[in-house]
């Protein structure tokens, strides 16, 4: 007798079809020898790292980062929540968000202002050795929509969020994008497993909700 | 052994790994399982669970992989469909026990007795999770769960 749910085995199969398979023979295959499996997994790493950099950077796959450093690079300023309000960016109104997030006391709020461009960033914490960083941007790409990379997507009252999770074993972050018009905010926050993680997907909506919000106050 | 590497595979997926993670646990699964073929009855499973363990044995390696994970996916490995998003984000929200044993089950099509030698958990505590899971999943996807509640799972 089979004990399983139908209607959730037809949802399992959907789904577990739309989940690329790579080829059997896609992969390296060949057999190390016990003794030499280290040393073995250590060059190896060391060339993916010296290989996938190159890489990286002659496809400029690396230009959120690159970004980021020019954004740093401008200078930025510790500024006071309302001082930050005032650029117009979507901001939320009060130091605390929901989940037990906080703003740190000091220099937890950073303006960065050019002609071209304006970025405010946030950092939070919370108990259990929880960090969360937003930045909120305008006239300067955090991400590009067509080619972020991303596990999860999420829709929003619309908006649409794309979330990558990283290292999901003890200690993992979580990295989401969302654009607002033409305002473009990521989140970055990490937190220990034992404790449930940095952020769920709910508690990611609701920071975009509050986002959303504070971008179409009159 | 194409369809069982890929039920497998999806499994492992499904399961938590990344996808580099998922083809380097199976490639030994492959290989092992090419050495005891005559004593395999089904593939899939097999593979499933042998590569599971190994994993979950390796799982530490994702720590020195961590910074490089989205490269190695974006070179090898096509991201999942929309299905496959939504059927990933559900099975993330479930606790790894149950996700585990759900993915056993549903996508790879182990019997709760298989499930609980893959798992090393007892038979009951696989019918319970898969129930308790079921429902979960059931309610979260907007269904009713039209079994009655007293329905024990029989073991297959």
């Amino acid at each position: 007798m089979n004990d399983l749910d139908q209607t959730l085995q037809q949802f399992v199969d959907r789904g577990a079809r739309a989940i690329p398979v790579p080829s059997m023979t896609g992969r390296p295959a060949a057999r190390r020898s016990p003794v030499r499996r280290g040393a073995v997994v250590a060059t190896s790493a060391l060339l993916v790292l010296l290989l996938g950099s190159t890489a990286a950077l002659g496809q400029n796959w690396f230009s959120e980062v690159f970004r980021a450093g020019n954004i740093s690079a401008a200078g930025s300023r510790p500024v006071s929540l309302a001082e930050a309000r005032t650029t117009g960016l979507p901001l939320p109104s009060s130091r605390a968000l929901p989940g037990g997030w906080a703003l740190h006391d000091r220099g937890a709020v950073q303006l960065t202002r050019t002609p071209e461009w304006t970025t405010v960033n946030l950092q939070y914490d919370r108990g259990g050795k929880r960090g969360m960083n937003i930045t909120t941007a305008s006239g300067v790409g955090l991400f590009d929509p067509s080619r972020v990379r991303y596990q999860e997507l999420l829709t929003v009252d619309g908006v649409t969020v794309y979330v990558s999770r990283e290292s999901p074993d003890a200690f993992p972050a979580v990295r989401a994008f969302f654009a607002l018009s033409d305002v473009q905010v990521e989140i970055w926050a990490f937190g220990p497993a034992l404790a449930g993680g940095p952020l769920t997907s709910d508690e990611i909506a609701e920071l975009v909700r509050i986002w959303a919000a504070s971008s179409t106050r009159p | 052994m194409q369809e069982s590497y890929a039920r497998a595979y999806r499994g492992l997926v499904a399961a938590g790994a990344s996808p580099p993670d998922a083809a380097d646990a199976l490639q030994d699964a492959v290989e092992a399982a090419l050495r005891h073929a005559s004593s395999i009855e089904d593939p899939a499973a097999w593979l499933f669970v042998v590569a599971l363990r190994r994993w979950k044995a390796q799982r530490w390696r994702a720590r020195l992989f961590a910074p490089l994970e989205w490269l190695r996916q974006e070179n090898a490995i096509p991201p999942p469909g929309e299905d496959g998003v939504l059927l990933l984000n559900e099975l993330r929200r479930l606790p790894s026990r149950e996700r585990e044993v759900i993915v056993a089950r549903y996508i790879v099509g182990l019997s709760q007795r298989e499930t609980a030698d893959a798992l090393g958990i007892a038979v009951g505590t696989v019918g319970a999770t898969t129930v308790h899971a079921t429902r979960k999943l059931r309610e979260r996807l907007g269904g009713q769960d039209e079994r009655p509640r007293s329905d024990a799972p029989a073991v297959r």
